[in-house]
């Protein structure tokens, strides 16, 4: 069972209603949720500031997910408006500080862009209004294969009538174009009051055209697909390779250091030579003492 | 043997403002989720629901609810349920928890929901009593539902519940 994600949830500094947001994400069931800065304009030099800290949460506000020994995980995500003549550079800067980042394409040339170079997760398109550009087939399925994905807001369409019609309008107008794959659901909330269950807003998607398998992906299993392309291309080089530094490594993965497997229990004859043993191994690692290489595997989502 | 098949939605009523009891009445929540099918699915919805639909329990203290719809035409009521924002002046939505074919599947879910929620609440405790009056809730709900004859059994005020 997926876990369910809200990868849009609008940063405020109002703490107060922020942190009412994230009590009733976690009493309604969501698990990971990923905090919107959105930047509308790059004109200025220091529009993209660097991932503030997490917001940390009461144990109060932890413990309807404490009581079923779940985490709660909270993701930084950045939303930049691209209009065509501006290109920004996402690889480096205090961009790469968010856990997630997204594009919101103004112009063909730019969902264009998006689709087939930029180096993002998620296209959000703002279906509040009538679409500036038809979307067509060919960008979105450069998309889909890449593994970038499509996010629908549905808390407009709870706040406005108007902006309900164009949504379900322009989420059809994409859906006839990706047939439901790479779809994420998620809110972009002002307020507490605005938030759904996942179950209610996977049912969301039968009015977006997506069947029930699908909309019930769109706000789990999709959502995870996010997060994880977002990892892999944060950390891992060419999707396959990631460095991490040995004093760095989790707990869990501690076994791999060859420093520490002298002091692990060995299965098996224990009398053999430990030291010999080791020489015999064909670690990658013998010219990089300080650095580990961590082979990652990355699981595609068929 | 022809008979209606039927869906039943259980639903949980979410204030803003967290009450001990929601004086509200079944009508009223009818009158709601018949307007948010109208306006979401228009005369279609809303005659394709209006002889199936029923709220047939309501609970102010919980505030849970449970609607009857028609089992071919249950998407049309669920997916406009996350469009209520109010009922009368107050302020709420609804949080679906549970689809079920029997009013009996939903009482079984919502048995192991209040334990769940006593859970929760044993967390949320602050003070040594509020914590031995959760406690003394979940072990009271757990034996009703082994014991037949639970008049018999009695529980002296200095059992010692803590840890």
């Amino acid at each position: 069972m997926a876990k369910f994600h809200d990868l849009n949830v609008p940063y405020t500094t109002d703490v107060k209603t922020f942190k009412q947001i994230l009590k009733k994400s976690i009493e309604l069931g969501y698990e990971v949720v990923a905090v919107n800065h959105v930047v509308t304009s790059l004109a200025k030099k220091d529009a993209v500031k660097e991932a503030p800290a997490h917001v940390p949460l009461d144990d109060e506000i932890l413990a309807p997910l404490k009581v079923k020994a779940k985490t709660f995980r909270q993701l930084s995500r950045l939303t930049v408006t691209l209009k065509d003549t501006q290109t920004y550079r996402l690889g480096s800067g205090p961009a790469q500080s968010y856990d997630i980042l997204a594009i919101q394409p103004t112009s063909e040339k730019a969902f264009q862009l998006a689709c087939t170079q930029l180096e993002i997760d998620i296209i959000s398109i703002n279906m509040t209004e009538k679409l500036p550009f038809p979307i067509r087939l060919p960008p979105v399925k450069a998309a889909i294969e890449r593994g970038v994905h499509f996010e629908i807001t549905y808390a407009p369409a709870i706040r406005d009538t108007t902006a309900r019609r164009n949504i379900i309008s322009n989420a059809l107008s994409l859906y006839f174009m990706c047939k439901g794959k790479n779809v994420i659901l998620s809110s972009d909330v002002e307020n507490a009051m605005e938030v759904r269950g996942p179950y209610d807003v996977a049912n969301l998607g039968f009015l977006f055209g997506l069947n029930e398998a699908q909309s019930k992906d769109a706000v789990s299993m999709n959502c995870r697909s996010v997060v994880l392309h977002a990892e892999t291309r944060r950390n891992t080089a060419k999707a396959a390779l990631s460095v991490t530094k040995v004093t760095d490594v989790a707990e869990k993965h501690k076994w791999k250091v060859r420093e520490n497997r002298a002091a692990m229990p060995t299965v098996g004859d224990g009398d053999k030579d430990k030291s010999s043993d080791s020489s015999q191994d064909d670690d990658t690692d013998s010219d990089a003492d300080d650095h580990h290489v961590k082979k990652k595997k990355r699981k595609l989502k068929t | 043997m022809v008979r209606f098949k039927n869906r039943y939605l259980l639903c949980e009523l979410v204030l803003e403002k967290d009450c001990l009891v929601y004086p509200i009445e079944q009508k009223e929540v009818y009158y709601v989720v018949r307007q948010a099918i109208e306006r979401c699915h228009g005369d279609y919805g809303a005659g394709v629901t209006q002889g199936g639909m029923n709220v047939k329990y309501l609970n102010v203290y919980t505030k849970t609810v449970l609607i009857r719809v028609r089992r071919e035409y249950y998407k049309l009521l669920w997916s406009s349920i996350p469009f209520i924002k109010s009922i009368g002046r107050q302020k709420l939505f609804f949080h679906s928890l549970h689809i079920g074919g029997t009013i009996r599947s939903c009482q079984k879910f919502l048995v192991k929901y209040g334990q769940q929620q006593l859970a929760v609440l044993l967390q949320k405790c602050k003070t040594q009593e509020e914590r031995k009056a959760v406690q003394r809730a979940t072990i009271h709900c757990t034996w009703l539902k082994g014991l037949s004859n639970f008049e018999n059994v009695k529980h002296t005020e200095d059992d010692d519940f803590s840890d």
